[in-house]
């Protein structure tokens, strides 16, 4: 066996506290664990080309404590991801429609939960059906 | 520790030995026969214990740690929701006023607004906290 020259043992050491300080910037704390974002709702288009899906975050700023969630779209082979649904309340529960152009979803923005549809690519969203029963959901 | 069935647990255990030296019951139903008669769901309760309470009293006495509480002397932390209807908060509050009267060292923890578990992230990042300080202070003596 080759012996561990200087160079090499600082080398090893050196990587060893590296390791360990990462170790302890990546402590689990209730802070760290409230950064990582929950995804779910998935809903992939007829064509298979894209996929939709929900990101909620928490917001905690000032008096505020609530989960918001957005809507996203993802090209399947990777060239996209957007943001597709933006404000203060939540978008959840996306739906293709049957020819894929169309993406139907609930929303928050008004009093209660509704369904709303947006094209696939852009415009605004169209208020589709008659408010759900809270209790329906 | 536990939460809900684990919180059930959690009250079972400090009944049954003083090995730990705390513990902490988050959403716990210490009492299956008041469970019965305030929780939302008491005929999955009813289903599991195999009948109902005034048909047999010891079954409902033998698991609930309310009926042996003579021999608890752990630390105990009780965290609840105030709008809990699947384990009502009354199950806590028994629990706690029951430590309290018998002068084992406890704490309650109520969020309000909560339903069987915190929802909203300032809490969900509290109930952490909390129970690693209860845990903390009877585990660095």
């Amino acid at each position: 066996m080759r012996k561990l020259t200087l160079p090499t043992v600082l080398l090893f050491i050196a990587l060893a506290l590296t390791t360990l300080s990462n170790a302890q910037d990546n402590i689990w704390t209730p802070e760290t664990h409230m950064k990582v974002k929950r995804i779910g709702g998935t809903a992939i288009s007829p064509d298979g080309e894209y996929v939709a899906y929900v990101v909620t975050s928490p917001v905690m700023e000032g008096e505020k404590s609530e989960y918001l969630s957005q809507i996203w779209v993802a090209a399947a082979d990777g060239s996209f991801n957007l943001q597709y649904t933006r404000g203060e309340k939540s978008n959840n529960s996306p739906a293709f429609s049957p020819d894929g152009k169309q993406l139907a979803f609930i929303s928050q923005r008004a009093e209660k939960p509704q369904v709303y549809m947006m094209r696939l690519m852009g415009g605004e969203p169209e208020h589709w059906v008659s408010p759900i029963p809270t209790s329906s959901l | 520790m536990g939460w809900s069935y684990g919180g059930y647990m959690t009250s079972f255990v400090v009944t049954r030995t003083d090995r730990f030296r705390a513990a902490s019951m988050g959403a716990g139903l210490p009492n299956l026969v008041s469970m019965v008669t305030t929780t939302d769901i008491s005929d999955y309760l009813v289903a599991h214990m195999g009948g109902e309470f005034w048909d047999d009293y010891d079954t409902y006495e033998k698991h609930s740690a309310i009926y042996h509480f003579k021999n608890v002397v752990t630390p105990t932390q009780v965290i609840h929701g105030q709008n809990d209807v699947r384990v009502p908060f009354t199950q806590g509050q028994e629990f706690y006023e029951a430590l309290k009267r018998k002068g084992v060292d406890t704490e309650m923890i109520v969020y309000p607004r909560t339903p069987h578990g915190p929802r909203e992230p300032k809490f969900l990042m509290d109930v952490s906290e909390r129970i690693a300080v209860w845990f903390e202070k009877y585990l660095e003596e």
